[in-house]
This record gives structure tokens, C-alpha cells and sequence, in this order.
């Protein structure tokens, strides 16, 4: 922390009235008050100093976070263009948009599709992560209507249960209290909890379900799966955590969707359990305030007006 | 009030090819939207960047305009913004690599009808839009 010329001067003009003081009161008394009197002031001075310092070191700290930030957005955009192009064209060439392909070729390109995707979905991961760490991850709460995202969610993955032959149930209150939330988030949260037990069941059957409790909403997702070997169930939440007995069964995952559903779920003041038997199945639960809180995050500022 | 337009274009010609206007400064990705709504039976016309793009929308009658946002010379958003105080303006769908919220909800705020994050949609979802747009 160094110590600026203009702040020299701060303290030198706050030590004038001292010296001032103690010069022209020649008792004792007096002598001693004005000593009193200056080191007060200077105490005074000193706090403010530091504390304008602090502020000036947070602020330095935002800006370079906000670059940081800004270059993600900027590499983020730069890596999904080149994907774009990838993945379109595998498409319409699967779509027969260039003639006809054999079946044999049909596969290759097949490949392809899926490997643009997978890396199209990875450049979000990292950018959620990123986000996350370096506290830019923007959390905005308003009414959010957690059935329209539930079922766009099934619809999404419903083609992926139905090729692996296992069901996928919804179950719910008649009602679900609306919650008030970033509705991006909630996306998040539940379908990469939806995304995991499918990724991890062989046969069976996918639980999807919403109950309200006194204050707070419960999502649960029970799968018939393959469950997490009890010594590694402590580490389920750490980043690029990967169960030994999964590793096989789904090598394109990352490690990073139980990392990013944790800090989101606390993020926005709820909270997450599972429980889960190696060979029977998991059940992974989302504790959701029907209001939820913004948590401060390091030197993120977040605006009051996000905070409901 | 785009929509309104739309209509009133396809009752005067019904037989008319639907012409989409493609503002993309990638020219990868230009040639594919441009080759993908071809063999979906619309006519295209292309702009590289956002100046060029308002000159064909001034003089052109296009039916819809794909945009993107981050472009040479003028941006997306500047776009948006200069249609807003034009008269008659085609429907905008948002074609972008911006992934972030807030520009999806500032399009909106500027008058487009639908944001799309490029690499994370499938083409055909694009073009099924499109389609159920003229309905």
C-alpha cells in the first residue's frame, strides 16, 4: 500500500492544528489537552486514510474482475463461432442438404454433430465456472414459473430417456407455489440434476418431484442409477469430481455440474442433499427459498434493486 | 407492428418467395443460413455488417431479418436501434454468440423478436421459427 504525495499532505494540514495548539498553550493542562486533541486527529485521519485506501483497492479489484469478465465474454463468443459453423454443417449434411450420404459416412458425421455440441456445452460450463469464481455470475430474482422450465426441461432430454428406454416422471404438488428466483438459474439447477441421473441410470426410471414445504420448495431428483460408491460421497460436490464407477459409463462428462448446481443453489440462499446406494440409485434434493436471498460474493457488488 | 406488415405483404402475393434478410459478418456462417433457407424454399439477401444491412432494409423489401450482434462498423444494437424510429420495419429474430441475459433482454427492450445463441440451437430450430412466424 503506498502512500501518496497527496496523502502526505492530508496528514502534514491534519498535524498543523496540533502543533498550533500545542505551541501557543504554555500550561500543563492545556499542554496535554492539545496533545489529546492531536492525536485524535490524527488517529482520525489515519482511519479515513485507510479506509478511502480499502475502497480504492476494492475498486481496482472489481475493474480487473470486470476484465477478467469481459475478456470470458469476449473468448466465449470468439470459441462458439467457429462451432457454429461446425455444427450446422454436420447438421444439413445429416439432413441431406448436400445429397445423399451412405450410412457408413452417416455415422462420421454423426460424430461430429455430437462432439460440436459437447464442446459448444463445455464453453457454458467454463464460462459458468469462471463466472462463479471470480463472483460475475449475474443473479437477477423475479417471479419465476418453475412448470414451464420443468417442462421445457423434459422436453428437452425426453429424447434421450426414451432411446435409453427409461422413464421419466414428473410428480407435484396440484399447486406449485411460484417462487421468486432467477428463472436461468432454476434451468441450471434442475437440469443438470436431470441431465446427471439420466447420464448415470442403465434402467429404471427418473423421479422428477416438487413439493412445498413451510418456507421453501423441495425438487428432487431419484434415479435408479448407478448410485455413488459410499467412500466418495463426501467429494460429490467438488469441482471436476468424477465417481470411479462412472468414469466408463459417461466419458464426456466433466466434473463440473454438481460444482456449478452447488454454488448456485447457495448462491441464491437454498441449499442441496442427496443420498445415494452404489447399485440402487440417488436421489439428489434442491431446498429452494420461495423467495431467494442474493449472498455477497467476495467484491461483487450486486444492486440493490436485484435483491428482493 | 413488424408482424402487421408482414401480413400485408403476404396477402398481396401469396405466391411470393418469403425473403430473409441475413446481416452476418461471418462469412462461414452467412453461407450456411444463406444455403439452409435457400433449400427451405425463402429467398436471402446478405449484409456483411450493420450499415450495410440498414441501406438493404431501407431500399429492399425483405419479409425478416436475421441479425447478429457483434459485426464491423456498425453493431446489432445499433441496428436496433435505428429501426426503432423507421416506419414498416421487418420482424427481427437475434442471431448472435452473445450469450449473456442481459443482451438477450436489452434485443427485446430494442424490438426483436426472438434471440438465438447461435452455437447452442440446432439450424433447423432457426428456420422452424421462421416458418411458424409466417403462419
Amino acid at each position: 500500500m503506498r502512500v501518496s504525495l497527496l496523502d502526505g499532505a492530508i496528514i502534514a494540514l491534519a498535524l498543523i492544528p496540533l502543533v498550533l495548539i500545542a505551541s501557543s498553550l504554555p500550561t500543563h493542562f492545556f499542554g496535554y489537552a492539545a496533545i489529546i486533541y492531536g492525536i485524535f486527529l490524527v488517529c482520525a485521519f489515519a482511519i479515513a486514510l485507510l479506509i478511502s485506501k480499502i475502497i480504492q483497492i476494492r475498486a481496482a479489484r472489481q475493474s480487473i474482475e470486470r476484465q477478467k469478465d469481459e475478456f470470458l465474454s469476449f473468448a466465449s463468443h470468439q470459441l462458439r463461432t467457429p462451432l457454429t459453423a461446425m455444427r450446422w454443417r454436420a447438421e444439413m449434411l445429416l439432413a441431406g442438404d448436400a445429397g445423399r450420404i451412405t450410412n457408413e459416412q452417416k455415422k462420421f458425421v454423426v460424430e461430429i454433430e455430437t462432439s460440436t455440441k459437447r464442446m459448444a456445452e463445455l464453453v457454458n460450463q467454463f464460462l459458468n465456472v469462471s463466472r462463479i469464481n471470480l463472483g460475475t455470475f449475474e443473479i437477477n430474482p423475479r417471479p419465476c414459473d418453475l412448470r414451464t422450465i420443468i417442462d421445457s426441461i423434459v422436453r428437452e432430454l425426453k429424447p434421450i430417456a426414451d432411446r435409453k428406454k427409461i422413464t421419466l416422471r414428473i410428480r407435484s404438488d396440484a399447486k406449485i407455489p411460484s417462487i421468486t428466483c432467477d428463472p436461468k438459474i432454476v434451468r441450471i439447477l434442475v437440469f443438470n440434476l436431470v441431465a446427471n441421473a439420466l447420464a448415470y441410470t442403465k434402467k429404471g426410471s427418473i423421479t422428477l418431484v416438487v413439493s412445498q414445504a413451510p418456507r421453501q420448495l423441495d425438487i428432487s431428483v431419484s434415479d435408479t442409477g448407478v448410485g455413488i460408491p459410499i467412500d466418495q460421497q463426501q467429494t460429490v460436490f467438488t469441482k471436476l469430481f468424477r465417481a470411479d464407477n462412472i468414469k466408463e459409463m459417461n466419458p464426456n462428462g466433466c466434473g463440473l455440474g454438481l460444482y456449478i448446481v452447488k454454488q448456485l443453489i447457495e448462491r441464491v440462499g437454498g441449499t442441496i442433499s442427496f443420498t445415494s446406494q452404489e447399485g440402487v440409485g440417488s436421489v439428489f434434493s434442491l431446498h429452494m427459498p420461495l423467495k431467494s436471498i442474493v449472498q455477497q460474493n467476495g467484491s461483487r457488488a450486486i444492486t440493490p434493486s436485484s435483491i428482493t | 407492428m413488424p408482424k402487421k406488415a408482414a401480413t400485408q405483404n403476404k396477402k398481396k402475393n401469396p405466391a411470393r418467395k418469403k425473403k430473409i434478410l441475413i446481416v452476418e459478418d461471418e462469412q462461414p456462417i452467412l453461407t450456411t443460413l444463406e444455403l439452409k433457407l435457400r433449400s427451405c424454399g425463402f429467398d436471402t439477401a446478405c449484409a456483411m455488417d450493420g450499415k450495410q444491412a440498414l441501406l438493404l432494409i431501407q431500399g429492399d423489401n425483405c419479409d425478416l431479418i436475421l441479425l447478429d450482434l457483434v459485426m464491423p462498423i456498425m453493431d446489432g444494437f445499433e441496428v436496433l436501434r435505428r429501426l426503432q424510429v423507421m416506419e414498416r420495419v421487418p420482424p427481427v429474430f437475434v442471431i448472435t454468440n452473445l450469450g449473456q441475459e442481459e443482451d438477450s433482454l436489452r434485443c427485446k427492450e430494442l424490438g426483436a423478436l426472438d434471440y438465438f445463441v447461435k452455437a447452442d440451437v440446432p439450424i433447423i430450430e432457426i428456420i422452424e421459427r421462421i416458418k411458424k412466424h409466417f403462419v
